[in-house]
């Protein structure tokens, strides 16, 4: 069983009268990818900032890796990497020259630091541009070559804050690309952002916070079903409805949701995907013209909508 | 397997990063050219004076004028904005998470702006030379005057650093920051040129005395470290108790202080030189935040037998900062002694001085109870203090006199008079009345600290975690 890498505990953070986080805990595991979402204000940034040490909480505790922050913030700091929303840009500085300067400081020495800076820069695609000054990259490059920097000391935990925000959908692919591959290589990642379809993609758990408090924590997959007992499918048919609800009825623990207009939606009650394997089979060899079928999936924006909603009616749903 | 290092490896990343930077800028590109124009200049004046067959006085005036002004403002003046400018890019937080301390951060800026100094005064010395070739030029005493200069360039640099790490964190609040910047520099300015005034630097210039080889061999230094040692403090985390390292700092004036009284160097300059670092260490103390962090405890608990004995001293937050300061306040007031046996003097002036930096401090707490952060507060209270008992003294024959037998409720008066005529017993019970409110106002949440402080180190005791894990610094594996 993983174990947490993150422990947040009854964490709060006042600035003067404005509480802008409110008692938080939850636990991050080893290799999750969370995606931490709120509004504007919300305290994601000020969590984030106590998390990698730059802040310190009003009470309560973070671990990473089992190191207190505020009581050891130089053995947490080597483990984790950090990429603020807004990355400082030092004016005559070449990108290798800003790449260089963070190795150095992280402790990389002689061919040790050259092999480790070309090796950031094939991953984050700047090796073209390493001699352009870092204060004339466009925001993708620059967002390329904060992350760059961040993965130099090659962190165990990576907390990225808002790193798509400002860039073009292509520089937003890229981007979200290199995370995707980072996840693979098994990092634990902590991301906010706004673009909350992007994070669907990434993310294995969603962490909401409204107001400096936790709203939800659950998996992803979950968040995308409205209903944890059962599956929506949308099913296709080249005959149109015909058969449909007449195939719904013959069969227990499946009932139609809604018509389209060539086919419609179905509900599949089980959380197990050999049922829903069966099911869909079984539906297809009792003769119905199947085209197409696909789950579908809740909206991650309406459920952080929901959640939301809920939260402000008092009802959380945190599911540690 | 053995790690290939280049040479730069043996210097501090941000000394590298800094020269890079620095030696690329147009500011001393350009200050570079100008200088080597403004010393061309001067020999061709030179040459003129020689030809037309008059004296080179005037051209060596002109000479000194601005190679002081190059190395005592111009190039000192570059570290106004270093560390500022970083925690305005948003890049100073990205350095402090790598390996780099607060201290290796403003030391490389320090040794990095040291070097671009060394470079342009390397540049300045073929013009040195040729003056000697133009006649009436002591080389022994012209090269004294050159290394004081570039001394005292060094120390203005640390000045600059130093003050350029009271940054706000916060955009709103960076004006007003800037502002007490650059009047807190003033007024240290100030003091130090009134002591250097006293060694006869800018009287008799080529003059070397005594008094200014004990300040540049002894004081400077100290005087260096402390200055960078206060910029690591703003930018450093709280966990690495920088209010401990001040401390130490400050004992080491009081050190320096008592060895110098031991000789026959002039007393007045020592003190001097050992009282405008120590106003700035106690008002750093008794205005501090007060942090419990248990790691710190921890540290002091597991030093050696004369930390422990003395940790109260070293905690940060301004309740230790005032055991701190009253203190070595005791130990200077003894120094002193030996120099100011007045007795009577003597304890009106230590009351004074308790009196009139502990009172906004009394003030502050009183008022303002559940302010976390009292620098600022502490500062607005004792400019207005001052500026208050200044213009009630110069006004006093204006001024009806009942209130006038009142104003020495307020300590810093009864400072600002003592040392003209002396206090008579009577004025004294005044300053000495509200010292002695202040210190019962203070005395309960200093108690209430330390008892909180206790509680941390029994809790430590008890689970006996006193070893401390040594940090990681090896190099990381990539």
């Amino acid at each position: 069983m993983s174990t947490p890498v993150i422990e947040v505990n009854n964490l709060s953070r006042s600035f003067g009268d404005v509480h802008a986080v409110r008692n938080v805990s939850f636990e991050i595991l080893s290799g999750q990818v969370v995606g931490f979402i709120g509004a504007n204000g919300a305290g994601k940034t000020t969590i984030m900032r106590m998390m990698v040490t730059l802040d310190q909480p009003d009470s309560g505790s973070i671990r990473i890796n089992g190191v207190d922050v505020v009581n050891h913030p130089n053995k947490v700091r080597p483990t984790i990497g950090w990429m603020p929303d807004a990355y400082g840009k030092y004016d005559m500085m070449t990108v290798f020259e800003y790449l260089d300067f963070y190795a150095r400081a992280f402790g990389y020495q002689g061919d040790d630091r050259q092999s480790r800076i070309q090796e950031i820069m094939e991953f984050t695609d700047l090796s073209s541009i390493e001699t352009r000054y870092v204060d004339q990259l466009s925001k993708g490059m620059g967002q390329r070559l904060c992350l760059g920097r961040t993965l130099l000391h090659d962190p165990d935990v990576l907390v990225l804050d808002e790193p798509a925000a400002g860039l073009d959908p292509k520089a937003r692919i890229e981007l979200r690309n290199l995370i995707i591959l980072l996840a693979k290589e098994g990092k634990t990642i902590f991301i906010s952002s706004h673009i909350l379809s992007e994070l669907s993609e990434m993310c294995d758990t969603m962490l909401f916070i409204d107001n400096g408090k936790i709203v939800h924590h659950g998996s992803s997959e979950k968040l995308k079903r409205k209903d944890d007992s059962k599956h929506i499918i949308n099913v296709r048919l080249a005959s149109g409805l015909d058969g449909l609800s007449e195939w719904v009825s013959m069969n227990p623990g499946v009932s139609l949701v809604n018509e389209t207009k060539d086919g419609g939606h179905i509900a599949i009650e089980s959380d197990e995907h050999e049922f829903i394997a069966a099911t869909l089979k079984r539906m297809v060899n009792d003769g119905l013209q199947v085209i197409e079928f696909h789950f579908v999936e809740h909206k991650l924006e309406d459920a952080f909508v929901d959640i939301i909603r809920k939260a402000e009616n008092g009802n959380m749903g945190i599911e540690n | 397997m053995k790690i290939q290092k280049d040479k730069s490896d043996y210097l501090s990343p941000v000394l590298v990063k800094e020269l890079r930077q620095g030696l690329r800028s147009k500011v001393f590109t350009g200050w570079f050219l100008l200088t080597q124009i403004l010393m061309i200049g001067t020999v061709i004046m030179g040459l003129i004076a020689v030809n037309a067959g008059k004296s080179t006085e005037g051209y060596n005036g002109l000479f000194w004028s601005m190679v002081g002004l190059l190395l005592l403002f111009v190039l000192p003046g570059r570290g106004i904005h270093s560390i500022s400018r970083e925690v305005e890019q948003n890049t100073m937080e990205l350095v402090m998470l790598t390996r780099l301390t607060a201290w290796r951060i403003v030391f490389g800026k320090w040794l990095s702006y040291g070097s671009q100094i060394l470079l342009l005064f390397s540049s300045i010395l073929p013009y040195f030379i040729l003056r000697y070739y133009l006649g009436g030029i002591n080389l022994l005493a012209d090269f004294k005057i050159f290394a004081i200069l570039l001394i005292l360039s060094m120390l203005f640099t640390s000045m600059a650093i130093a003050q350029s790490a009271y940054v706000s964190k916060t955009k709103s609040k960076r004006s007003s920051s800037r502002v007490s910047q650059v009047v807190g520099s003033i007024i240290f300015f100030y003091f130090l040129m009134m002591i250097l005034g006293q060694m006869r630097i800018f009287r008799r210039m080529p003059k070397v005395d005594s008094d200014l080889i004990l300040f540049l061999m002894i004081f400077c230094p100290l005087l260096i470290v402390f200055m960078l040692t206060i910029g690591a403090s703003k930018i450093a985390p709280h966990a690495e108790n920088y209010s401990a390292r001040k401390r130490w700092i400050g004992f080491a004036f009081l050190l320096v202080c008592a060895l110098l009284f031991l000789t026959d160097l002039e007393k007045n300059i020592v003190l001097g030189c050992t009282v405008v670092p120590m106003l700035i260490i106690w008002v750093e103390a008794i205005t501090e935040d007060i942090k419990m962090i248990p790691s710190i405890s921890q540290n002091l608990l597991t030093g050696n037998r004369l930390i422990k004995r003395l940790r109260f001293l070293f905690y940060p937050g301004w309740c230790s900062g005032l055991l701190y300061f009253v203190t070595t306040l005791i130990i200077l007031q003894a120094l002193t002694g030996m120099k100011y046996p007045d007795s009577e003097n003597m304890l009106a002036h230590f009351v004074a001085i308790i009196g009139t930096i502990i009172m906004p401090l009394a003030l502050v707490t009183l008022c303002f109870p559940s302010k976390k952060s009292i620098y600022k507060f502490y500062w607005i209270i004792q400019v207005c203090v001052l500026i208050l008992v200044v213009i009630l003294l110069a006004a006093k024959d204006e001024v009806d006199s009942k209130i006038m037998d009142y104003i020495y409720l307020l300590p810093s008066a009864a400072l600002f008079t003592w040392e003209k005529r002396g206090m008579v017993i009577p004025e004294m019970t005044m300053p000495l009345s509200t010292t002695i409110i202040c210190i019962l106002i203070l005395a309960p949440k200093v108690k209430k600290n330390i008892q909180k402080i206790r509680e941390i180190e029994l809790n430590l005791e008890q689970n006996k975690i006193l070893t401390p894990e040594p940090l990681n610094l090896e190099p990381p594996n990539p």
